[in-house]
């Protein structure tokens, strides 16, 4: 079978005209970027749910190549199936969007590590991880296990104490540091920490074999054979207690049902509905960032803007690289009452930074401009927005109002008048077509636009303007 | 899961590509090369060093073996194809040099009755490098679906016989002077057995008669169907089914055998068993088993010397790796890979497993997991390894190793490949390690014996061209067997040493030797079973350094009745016999 890739490179999507330079050249530097693989495998055969939760995975990452939670969870989806290769990729890819990510970087090592990758290269990773978290217990018993199947056994033994000293109750280091020991020739010393182990964990056949042969390399072979015997009974395998890894695989696990009820309230508009799937399958995982996101927008839309906006200042903290945050804490932030333009223009911009091509906040952003009167920056976005885009009536009369403050009429009133095509019941991009036709002594046109704004909203001072055109009108024709 | 949008409309447009296909099948999209193609470097290739030439020269077509593995359908993907079929080397027709018997699995994995089509091949080796197909395998024919072979004199008459461990009824064959073989299942007593697998000759009870250990599977159902982790259709592993007791059927004396595996002790022990290897691992001068199981803990059966066996791995430290874990125990050896005068033990394991490396650290202590120090671990993780073998490749006295691999779960298709769907999913390449001393192995790259990428599973050895160094056979499923010559440069000399006791007219199956030259010395046990499924060349092949081959050399054999004689080594480079009751008794 070959290998499926599917390769995913955001570019402009050309609607036929009002590109601009920036877009071009933006496109242009976009086709340039090396595209980014979207792992996939052979699913011939593969079960209906499992292939559903791989395609949906993939999906987000394909919508959103540049959030590394995406990567991430589609990682997780192949850990769990024990699909290492593919899942090293995801998670490379997560840890390099998200440099900073504990989780994303311990991922990647614990899964070259599970491959069996050449030793440098795993203990590189661990050593990536570790300097974004030092104080990780499993991470330090792991890279033991690591140095201990390479056969470095000092180097072993200092991870397994390493791990002890920052977690004194741990049965999997002291059983590291056990066997460690035993193989370094220290059966006596050996003895002491697989004791210890045992303790903990009486029943673990990987502590009894350890304990066994220690207890016959230090001549007690009697205790030996007693301890083999124990053996015999099944094992669970001692839990290396690696929340990280626990957390991320469960992401991935077969509990999308609630979430999938979640997404499905949402797109139509159920936002109530949501609120408590997502809480259902936000318990016991904290670290889903993502998935927070989405219980804050499910808050905002039901009218709980407080603690959406607590909800995405904390997820913004912890996860900067995910840019929905901001830009829905810059919506209220510009909702509100007493506005805080400023600190939602600083995030907007923020997020264009990081994601240029960011059609939200581009818009956000130039109607907040519009709104303030800065309207050469205003259009300016709204081009780039355009070229991303088609925009919606709101947009485009917010573009033409910017517009007509610069004097451009003309341009103005296409705008205009596709905010009116858009949302025939958009009043006020009726009135602003009509003033700007005006401008240009398209009298008739003007009228007639005055009076679409009329019939949709009569509380609108179009009156007076018409019977001011029509004046002019007169006058124009008896010049002639 | 999704995440909402704020916009009303689309927020991302992608542009997406879909490159290559999903392929169900792989037998049409890569086509395979001729057999004696330029190697393809891949991404995936193992680990390597430097590559100096070829030392394992692929003599397949020159040699005339054209054997081509049947496995039967696989639309079911029975576990029973997955395990592969055994190789044996044996001088049938004692002509003094090894012949080549080759076992299809069969038409019918679910029943294994039919063999239509796939009957079993027996070459004999004319001696000039040539092999000849003998007309219906000279009788040695499988009934069932065909696993393994074990070879044994089990009659005393100077002929070897052959064993064959099949799905169904085992069977065995008398040789009839060397002309043709005899099934003489119905009148050999007890022959138990419904999925077995490696089975080894062994005289437990040194009375002078070969008995049989045979591995045991499991209780295979033909209608499961398993899955692999992403949910696809795929063989199932030993855990699906209840594991079996092994079996151990007790010489006669008189041409039959009694299943004595109850009164032995083996019943108390049901494990998922592949590989065997026997020595005497407490140099108590009896023979002990050991048995690579299949991801249950494996066994290490010491003999009590009076027909009973305990399990012994786990205080020896062998039942689990150095973490406690079992693992997938496939083939298995014993050898003294460091050179200290102990046996070492080496199994084959699946994939993000080692394959492991215990090292004996002495009498009453032991065994130390010590894949990381022998440098076995790493390259072996990515890959499923099946049979192994051990040999003197350059004849400077380590013992080296060479793997053959093949997944036991679907994975990619890279070429070059050689086999049809759905095999190519399983192909993996072989692997050599050379011994650099002190059992420190590091792989090496090999232009033909790693060149394709097949489901290999038996390996068997011997010195097939009679040249002094030890050649390689590979058994692949549903695809060519292939032989290797061994052309490496040598670095010292060689003697092969025939140990026969000529009372009982056959290779005396046991006996431990220890050849010393100056200060230097070597262990070995005369034995045909190891490695997976198969037998090899019974004749001992010593590797000597030049710089140690000068001074005197003798030889000293423990005799499997506990005789302990001296022999003097006249030279290198040649074959001696040594002969019971004819050394200088210690």
């Amino acid at each position: 079978m070959k290998r499926l890739l599917v390769l995913v490179g955001s570019c402009a999507l050309v609607l036929g005209h009002g590109v601009s330079p920036w877009a071009q050249e933006e496109s242009e530097a976009k086709a340039k970027k090396a595209p980014v693989e979207i792992p996939d495998v052979d699913t011939t055969g593969m079960k209906k749910e499992s292939l559903d939760a791989l395609r949906h995975a993939q999906d987000d990452v394909r919508a959103n190549p540049a959030r590394a939670g995406n990567w991430a969870r589609l990682g997780a989806l192949f850990d769990a199936r024990q699909l290492f290769e593919e899942a090293e990729r995801c998670y490379a890819e997560a840890a390099r969007i998200a440099p900073k990510s504990f989780d994303y970087a311990y991922m990647r090592a614990r899964v070259a590590d599970i491959v069996g990758g050449e030793i440098d290269a795993v203990l590189a990773l661990y050593a990536t991880a570790e300097k974004l978290d030092p104080y990780y217990p499993p991470l330090h018993l792991h890279r033991g296990n690591c140095f201990g199947r390479y056969g470095r056994l000092d180097e072993a033994r200092q991870a397994f104490s390493k791990a002890l000293a920052l977690k004194a109750d741990y049965p999997a280091a002291e059983l590291g540091l056990g066997q460690a020991l035993l193989n370094l020739g220290e059966a006596e010393q050996a003895l002491t920490h697989l004791l210890k182990a045992a303790a903990k964990a009486p029943e673990e056949r990987a502590v009894n074999t350890a304990l066994a042969r220690a207890y016959m390399q230090t001549g007690k072979p009697e205790l030996a054979r007693k301890v083999a015997e124990r053996t015999k009974a099944q094992s669970r395998g001692l839990d290396d207690q690696d929340r990280v890894r626990d957390e991320v695989l469960n992401q991935a696990s077969s509990s999308h049902d609630a979430m999938h009820r979640a997404e499905h309230a949402m797109a139509e508009g159920r936002f109530a509905d949501a609120i408590p799937d997502i809480q259902d399958y936000l318990r016991g995982r904290p670290g889903s960032t993502d998935v927070r996101y989405s219980l804050a927008y499910a808050l905002y839309h039901t009218g709980q803007v407080d603690e959406a906006l607590q909800e995405c200042l904390r997820i913004s903290e912890e996860d900067p690289d995910l840019l929905d945050a901001k830009v829905l804490i810059a919506q209220i932030y510009l909702n509100r009452p007493r506005k805080k333009s400023e600190e939602a223009l600083r995030l907007l911009s923020e997020v264009l930074r990081k994601d240029g091509t960011n059609f939200v906040a581009m818009l956000m952003m130039a109607n907040e401009l519009s709104s303030l009167g800065q309207a050469d920056q205003a259009v300016r976005i709204f081009e780039r927005a355009y070229a991303e885009q088609e925009l919606n009536a709101q947009s485009h009369h917010s573009w033409g109002v910017s517009l007509l403050q610069l004097e451009r009429v003309e341009e103005a009133s296409q705008h205009l008048r596709a905010a009116t095509v858009l949302d025939p019941k958009f009043a006020m991009a009726h009135f602003n077509l009509g003033y700007s036709l005006g401008l240009q002594g398209r009298w008739d046109a003007a009228i007639r636009a005055y009076e679409e704004a009329a019939k949709v909203n009569p509380g609108l001072p179009t009156q007076l303007r018409i019977e001011e055109l029509r004046k002019k009108q007169r006058e124009e024709e008896e010049d002639a | 899961m999704r995440l909402p949008h704020l916009s009303l409309t689309s927020r991302e447009i992608g542009w997406i590509a879909l490159l290559g296909c999903s392929a169900a099948s792989c037998g049409d999209k890569a086509p395979a090369p001729s057999p004696q193609a330029p190697a393809a470097e891949s991404p995936a290739a193992p680990l390597t060093a430097p590559s100096e030439g070829t030392w394992l020269t692929e003599v397949t077509d020159a040699s005339g073996l054209t054997f081509r593995h049947v496995a039967g359908p696989t639309e079911q993907r029975c576990t029973t194809q997955m395990l592969g079929s055994g190789i044996a080397f044996l001088d049938y027709d004692n002509d003094g040099d090894q012949d080549l018997y080759l076992m299809h699995a069969g038409s019918d994995p679910t029943r294994g009755v039919d063999r239509e089509g796939a009957e079993n091949a027996l070459y004999r080796n004319e001696g000039n490098g040539q092999l000849t197909e003998q007309p219906g395998a000279l009788g040695l024919v499988g009934k069932s679906y065909g696993i393994a072979a074990a070879v044994g004199d089990v009659h005393n008459d100077g002929y070897p016989d052959v064993f064959l461990t099949n799905f169904g009824p085992n069977q065995l064959f008398a040789n009839r002077k060397g002309e043709r073989f005899e099934d003489v299942s119905r009148d050999s007593g007890d022959l138990p057995g419904r999925f077995s697998a490696s089975a080894a000759f062994l005289d437990y009870d040194r009375d002078g008669h070969l008995d049989l250990y045979v591995i045991q599977y499991v209780y295979f159902k033909p209608s499961q169907r398993c899955f692999d982790q992403a949910d696809r259709l795929d063989f199932c592993g030993p855990t699906t089914f209840d594991p079996e007791s092994d079996i151990l059927l007790h010489n006669l004396g008189d041409g039959t055998f009694e299943d004595v595996s109850e009164a032995a002790g083996l019943n108390s022990a049901a494990a998922a068993g592949l590989g065997v290897v026997v020595r005497d691992f407490n140099d108590d001068g009896w023979p002990d088993v050991f048995v690579a199981n299949d991801t249950y803990e494996n066994h290490l059966w010491i003999n009590q010397q009076d027909g009973t066996f305990v399990d012994d791995a786990v205080v020896l430290g062998v039942a689990f790796n150095m973490h406690g874990q079992h693992e997938a125990g496939m083939g298995v050896l014993s050898e003294d890979f460091d050179n200290d005068g102990l046996y070492d033990l080496f199994m084959t394991h699946l994939t993000r497993e080692t394959n492991t490396f215990y090292r004996n650290i002495g009498p009453g202590m032991g065994f130390a997991d010590a894949t990381g120090q022998s440098g076995l671990g790493t390259p072996s993780k990515t890959y499923t390894g099946f049979g192994t073998a051990p040999l003197d490749l350059e004849l400077d006295g380590d013992l080296d190793l060479v793997v053959v691999n093949g997944r036991v779960t679907r994975g990619e298709v890279e070429p070059p490949f050689d086999m049809p769907d759905p095999w190519c999913f399983y192909a993996e390449r072989n692997l050599v390690f050379v011994n650099a001393g002190g059992a420190q192995f590091e792989p090496r790259s090999e232009p033909d014996f790693g060149r394709l990428r097949e489901v290999s599973r038996a390996v068997a050895v011997a010195d097939w061209d009679n040249d002094g160094d030890t050649d390689v056979a590979v058994g692949n499923i549903d695809s060519r067997a292939r032989l290797y010559r061994n052309d490496s440069p040598r670095r010292g000399k060689w003697l092969r040493v025939v140990v026969r006791d000529p009372r009982l007219k056959r290779y005396a199956i046991g006996a431990k030797t220890k050849l010393t030259c100056g200060e230097r010395s070597w262990i070995r046990t005369v034995s045909r079973a190891y490695s997976y499924l198969t037998s090899n060349d019974p004749r001992l092949l010593f590797g000597v350094p030049d710089e140690a081959a000068g001074g005197k050399a003798s030889l000293e054999v423990e005799w499997p009745d506990g005789l302990v004689e001296t022999f003097d080594v006249p030279g290198f480079d040649r074959e001696i016999t040594v002969l019971r009751g004819e050394g200088k008794a210690r």
